[in-house]
């Protein structure tokens, strides 16, 4: 029987290197799972297990957000709604120094309650702002900081995808995880507006003031009222319908893609290269996540059929070079014991 | 471009379209599942277990297409830093590895699926499935992958090095 420390070596190990060689992500799992069904699932026999969890792995309907979250996002901006939103903040901000900063983590937060895809957020904002802040005379750090920061707020905020990967493969309730990401996530873009606000006040250079004449305040209140409050809808169809109960965070999704396409057609931009658009996106990114799911997933079986971590939590404490056990590794012991415990109770 | 080329990429296309589909199909499902529970309408209690049939075939079908499209994700540090003839090498190399790891898995899950074929079981869940059909997309997708990582070859180019908008779904 094989020492668990060395499964745990050629399980993680053979995948970082595998990852580190370059191999494709899911293929390099194929190939440590692979090797760990030979070694410890029985060899051939184990293989034919292995490709029957595999169907299991993503034909779970807890996963289902994950296909509708994507058209929606990608709905949103093929559509051209997010360029509209985009404006009207652009409209609404005003005079500020480091004002397209603000801009971008504004945009960015509201991108990331309407579309759940950070990979499209950072998309969108990279491809709109940085040339502008370049040209205005901004650091980088002063424009794509705000962009890498505020890009990342969709794996947080609601109707985030990567909440839906997370609690469907942890097995815990995905609409709780999908609420309790809005206030964190808003506290981050505060503080993200925090930081510009400092940078600017420290180094003014990094983002130059430039000649702006602000909208007055009647037709900001329009802008407002025409291009950003209608978006409201987006937000209560997907975050107020798990809140209060109305749907489940697959039927959010749906409800969300209704909105969505229901503002696109109201603002005239629903047509059918968007829709095509939209769903070709959702499912080259499904198909490219579920394939790692699938793969990783299998992999995360071989661990308790070695029970490698059950070993190392429950076993008792060996330092094998005859030195003595310093104290952060009790406590990491005593950490994983406790853990073990309570997943098994 | 050689016949066969074409071939491979129209086929790796039309399963893509095929699985673009089936998220097209999820979208309408679910949509008319949520409205009639809440409208009174006659449920649809196939609609749970046809979407999560679809979300296996959608990982599957759209495997060769990502290929083809250098989509899938890779962690491309080491090759960054090779000098340009042994990153040449090195990505042939990775090519070659991740074609007899496909083609390896499609002689598995082919088995499979001729042998749930021969004795003909069926899955139970709210309508009965034959497992055939659920291993079905498994070999296509692993096989037809498989040449697209070699037929990078034949047109001369490499899987790595992708734009980064070839990851992001945009």
């Amino acid at each position: 029987m094989m020492d668990w420390t060395l499964s745990i070596a050629i399980l993680i190990g053979g995948l970082l290197f595998s990852m580190g060689i370059g191999l494709p992500v899911a293929l390099g799992f194929f190939v440590i799972n692979v090797i760990g069904v030979f070694l410890f699932m029985g060899g051939a026999r184990g293989i034919d297990q292995m490709i029957a969890n595999a169907t299991l792995a993503v034909s779970t309907y807890s996963l289902a957000p994950v296909p509708l979250f994507l058209v929606m996002g990608s709905l949103f901006f093929h559509s051209g709604l997010a360029r509209r939103v985009l404006d009207a903040i652009d409209v609404l901000i005003g005079r500020l120094p480091a004002r397209l900063s603000y801009l971008t983590v504004t945009s960015g937060t509201v991108f990331a309650a309407l579309s759940g895809s950070s990979l499209a957020n950072t998309g969108m904002l990279g491809t709109l702002m940085v040339p502008e802040m370049m040209k205005r005379g901004y650091k980088k750090h002063m424009a794509i900081g705000p962009i890498l920061g505020s890009g990342g707020l969709a794996v947080i905020i609601p109707p985030s995808t990567l909440a839906v990967l997370f609690g469907s493969l942890a097995q815990i309730d995905i609409g709780g995880l999908l609420v309790a990401g809005l206030l964190p996530g808003l506290i981050l873009a505060c503080l993200y507006a925090l930081l510009i606000f400092v940078q600017a006040k420290v180094d003014p250079e990094a983002a130059p003031t430039y000649d702006y004449e602000p909208l007055p305040v009647s037709l900001r209140i329009k802008v407002f009222c025409r291009d950003i409050l209608p978006m409201a809808v987006i937000i209560l169809a997907v975050v107020g319908s798990i809140l209060t109960g109305f749907a489940t965070p697959t039927e959010s999704g749906a409800l969300g893609i209704v909105a969505v396409a229901l503002l696109a057609l109201i603002f005239k931009a629903l047509d059918m290269e968007a829709i095509t658009t939209a769903i070709a996106d959702a499912a080259r990114v499904t198909g490219m996540t579920f394939l790692l799911i699938t793969a990783s997933s299998t992999f995360a079986q071989l661990w308790p059929s070695r029970a490698p971590l059950r070993a190392w939590s429950a076993g008792p404490p060996r330092w094998r070079w005859g030195r003595p056990k310093p104290f952060w590794s009790w406590r990491s012991s005593c950490w994983f014991s406790a853990c073990s415990w309570t997943r098994s109770r | 471009m050689p016949l066969f080329l074409r071939l491979l990429d129209w086929t790796s296309l039309m399963l893509f379209r095929l699985a673009c589909l089936l998220v097209a199909a999820i979208v309408v499902v679910v949509t008319y599942d949520v409205t009639s529970r809440n409208l009174g309408l006659p449920t649809a209690v196939w609609a749970v277990n046809s979407v999560e049939y679809a979300m296996l075939y959608i990982t599957f079908l759209c495997l060769p297409h990502l290929v083809l499209t250098k989509g899938h994700v890779c962690v491309e540090v080491l090759l960054t830093y090779l000098p340009k003839g042994l990153r040449r090498i090195w990505e042939n190399a990775l090519q070659i590895v991740s074609a007899l790891i496909c083609f390896y898995l499609t002689w598995h899950t082919a088995s499979s699926f001729f042998r749930v074929l021969a004795d003909g079981s069926y899955e139970v869940r709210s309508f009965d499935a034959p497992m055939w059909a659920v291993y079905l997309s498994m070999p296509i997708g692993f096989g037809i992958g498989g040449l697209q990582f070699l037929s990078f070859f034949a047109r001369n180019d490499s899987f790595f090095g992708a734009p980064p908008d070839a990851h992001a779904g945009m």
